[in-house]
């Protein structure tokens, strides 16, 4: 039971990063603010293509939920999708930093050769 | 005790003004034109000018423009120059910020002499991305994505475009349509094998 509820929660790599923006964007979670935290933070160069099929991803999954935003002339007239994190989502990302934390646990990266 | 009134100098430096601002605008134009990789032919095709009329705005030479010699003599309402200049404009993204600005030569200082060529054109910022990068994002974007995606697009472009230049915003606009074309057609890619595999189910069910 307790492997099938893991293997729902799991999280791809890109996707932890990108819940992991919006959850720091809070109210201002679009998607130009989401790829520039990404590659701000990470300074990984990130399309808004990849952003785009990540986030389609995560809301079939039911891990974050999207709504119409304001028009703006800048964007010649179209409007902004913002991005809120559901509880299923916040539970994936908390399921995969235990995860993350066992498996670091007992493991020293300052001694790893890097080839 | 006689005043003299160098009128002459006085419209030669009006027409000169205005003859600086036309070509002002035309250079805006046509370097605008140029950073989309459009041609004149992309122009004409589009807004059904002829080429000389064209050339004509692009080198502020207005009176060579069909009712410009109405500029000559006084008529500031040149209706044809105007729509002429505001359809070009339009049609390389200068949408709805062109304004004319039409000043009328003080009675009282031009006396009785008619007024020189006073049309001027004022055109704002307003920074479009490539149509050919949106048209290639149109083949893989479902409808409801295209709003957001490109809006997102639009607005980063008009953000580096006014920091850094329209050549640095096309350049990074250009990078990011080829590195979003690859999860996008993987994305398609997944849904065909999909239906593939579905009809491949199907088929083998109907066999049995």
């Amino acid at each position: 039971m307790e492997n099938q509820t893991r293997s729902q929660l799991y999280l791809g790599e890109f996707e932890e990063i990108v819940l992991l923006a919006i959850l720091r964007l809070k109210q201002d979670a679009y998607g130009v603010r989401i790829r520039q935290e990404i590659e701000n933070e990470t300074s990984r160069s990130t399309s808004i293509g990849s952003i785009y099929t990540t986030l389609e991803r995560l809301e079939a999954k039911g891990y974050v939920k999207s709504q119409h935003g304001e028009v703006t002339p800048e964007r010649g007239g179209r409007a902004k999708r913002y991005f809120k994190i559901q509880g299923a989502g916040a539970e994936a990302l908390n399921q995969a930093m235990i995860d993350r934390t066992r498996m670091l646990d007992g493991v020293d990266l300052k001694w790893l050769p890097a080839w | 005790m006689e005043i003299s009134v160098d009128l002459q100098g006085y419209l030669d430096s009006i027409e000169s003004y205005h003859k600086a601002a036309a070509a002002t605008v035309g250079r805006q134009l046509r370097e605008c034109r140029i950073a989309q990789g459009l041609t004149l032919n992309d122009i004409i095709g589009e807004t059904r000018i002829n080429r000389h009329h064209l050339e004509a705005i692009e080198q502020g030479n207005y009176i060579k423009l069909p009712g410009g010699k109405d500029l000559l003599e006084g008529y500031y309402t040149a209706i044809y120059v105007k729509n002429f200049i505001r359809s070009y404009a339009r049609c390389i993204g200068f949408a709805e910020t062109i304004s004319f600005e039409i000043r009328e030569v003080n009675e009282a200082h031009a006396l009785d002499v008619v007024a020189a060529p006073s049309t001027s054109v004022y055109i704002t910022k307003n920074h479009r991305p490539p149509k050919f990068g949106e048209y290639l994002l149109y083949l893989f974007l479902t409808k409801a994505e295209r709003v957001y995606l490109i809006g997102d697009l639009a607005e980063e472009y008009d953000e580096l475009s006014s920091r850094f230049g329209r050549q640095a915003a096309n350049l990074w606009y250009y990078r990011q349509i080829v590195t979003s074309l690859r999860p996008l057609m993987r994305r398609l890619l997944c849904r065909a094998r999909t239906v593939i595999l579905i009809l491949e189910i199907i088929q083998k069910l109907r066999s049995h």
